[in-house]
């Protein structure tokens, strides 16, 4: 399993971090749509190089940083490699590099990773119980967001559960590996964490019945907006509306 | 996989995003209050079981369970499947914000479709092990298949420059497949051998 310490960066202290989650969410959500639209070199280089500032200042730790821009690095080379790439059948089974469609696989890898890194950036910074306060507040489902919250509650337990019973089955002499045997065995970890979760789940619904559960998600806090929100929500329309108007050769 | 942002054209996103919205709608309408700690549970089962990661020489695979996760819960993968995209975007970073309807649309139809085709046979009393377990293979083969095909689509209506990729992520995707029927069906037949009741929510529902 994949080493998850993924409270880290929402521990970090920046001015990001203290930016009210909504604005947070709304200048992703345009500055994201701003750089996903727009073709020109120029454009996307300004697009990359905000996104990777507000990353640099959301100071995740380098450790955090690497994990995630490294994903990011594997997809831009991925589509740098294989777009550009042409399979033949006919006249002859061949395989062709056509270089001219390397530029088209970079500026699409500019804009994912421009998205990707405002992404990290601005909503990866939420707290997620707060991401969960702020969806109720920009009119997300209810519903949608008390499962979320659930998820968010209950993902280190079941997380638990599952290194358990795993660890259980490695001193039974499980080997992990991709054979028809093992992968039975990984269906019966999985089927025990399913069983797992649905036991616990009966159990939390009657505790929540006891205290008067019926469906509603009260909020006891509210965001307010304060100066700095505003002027960065501000500031990130500019950005956006820039990004998307300025076309110096166009 | 997941699609990214800024690489689908805008009439796959809109075809894509609509296909969630309709399938999260038509899953929220059947949630019950009653019914929410269950499925928030369950999704975030899966999204751990999907975690494990599995050796193939020297690479690492993980498991996707949307064919796993249609079968238990039928309309609900909708909302489960975004939440679990949700999760994954916020947690680790992957997968587009744009994108989330998409990527929701083609993990959570498939899904659907294994649900509808395959439910009704799990719910007989006197199914045998053998049984249980190919309908199960058969749900997590039609999960990854329908997914890949899916994606494959979404690639190819954004323009002719995704074919080599497309060709690519089909190829990639063909362990999983056999990996994934595998996994599903022995999933399946665990369950229906210790808790059986989990395939009679359906009919509860339907009945009240």
């Amino acid at each position: 399993m994949r080493p998850v310490d993924w409270l880290a960066p929402y521990e970090a202290r920046s001015w990001i971090h203290r930016l009210d989650p909504r604005a947070r969410l709304i200048a992703a959500l345009v500055l994201a749509g701003a750089v996903i639209s727009v073709d020109d070199p120029a454009s996307l280089l300004t697009g990359v190089g905000m996104a990777l500032g507000l990353l640099i200042m959301a100071r995740f730790t380098w450790r955090h940083l690497w994990i995630r821009l490294s994903t990011l690095a594997g997809l831009v080379v991925m589509l740098a490699l294989f777009l550009p790439m042409r399979f033949h059948l006919v006249p002859e089974p061949a395989l062709t590099y056509a270089p001219e469609l390397l530029p088209e696989a970079l500026r699409i890898a500019a804009r994912a990773s421009a998205a990707a890194m405002l992404m990290m950036a601005l909503v990866g910074t939420i707290e997620p119980t707060a991401l969960g306060h702020a969806l109720i507040h920009l009119r997300v489902p209810g519903k949608i967001v008390q499962l979320y919250s659930f998820a968010i509650r209950y993902f280190d337990m079941l997380r638990r559960e599952l290194q358990t019973l795993h660890t259980a089955m490695l001193a039974r002499g499980f080997r992990p590996s991709a054979s028809r045997r093992a992968l039975i065995g990984y269906g019966h970890l999985i089927g025990g964490l399913m069983v797992r979760s649905l036991d616990r789940s009966e159990r939390t619904l009657r505790a929540m019945k006891c205290r008067g559960y019926r469906g509603e998600f009260y909020l006891f806090e509210h965001f307010h907006y304060r100066t700095p929100d505003l002027v960065f929500l501000g500031a990130s329309g500019v950005f956006a509306v820039a990004l998307l108007g300025w076309r110096p050769w166009g | 996989m997941h699609l990214a942002d800024g690489v689908i054209s805008l009439p796959v996103w809109i075809t894509g995003t609509s296909l969630a919205v309709g399938g999260i709608a038509i899953g929220l309408r059947r949630l019950t209050p009653e019914d929410i700690p269950k499925t928030a549970l369950m999704t975030t089962a899966l999204f751990i079981a999907a975690l494990i990661h599995i050796p193939i020489g020297p690479t690492q695979w993980h498991l996707v369970l949307n064919g796993l996760a249609g079968l238990l819960l039928g309309s609900l993968i909708f909302p489960a499947m975004l939440i679990a995209l949700a999760l994954q975007a916020v947690m680790f970073g992957f997968g587009g914000l744009y994108t989330l309807g998409v990527n929701t649309a083609i993990m959570a139809l498939p899904g659907w479709i294994a649900h509808s085709l395959l439910h009704r046979k799990l719910r007989g009393a006197c199914t045998s092990g053998t049984q249980t377990f190919i309908y199960g293979a058969a749900a997590g083969m039609l999960g990854i298949g329908g997914a890949t095909a899916l994606m494959v689509a979404a690639l190819r209506g954004s323009g002719e420059k995704y074919e080599s990729v497309a060709v690519v992520i089909a190829t990639a995707n063909l362990p999983l497949l056999v990996m994934e029927a595998l996994v599903t069906g022995a999933v399946i037949r665990f369950l229906a051998r210790v808790k059986p009741e989990v395939f009679l929510m359906e009919s509860d529902h339907a009945s009240g």
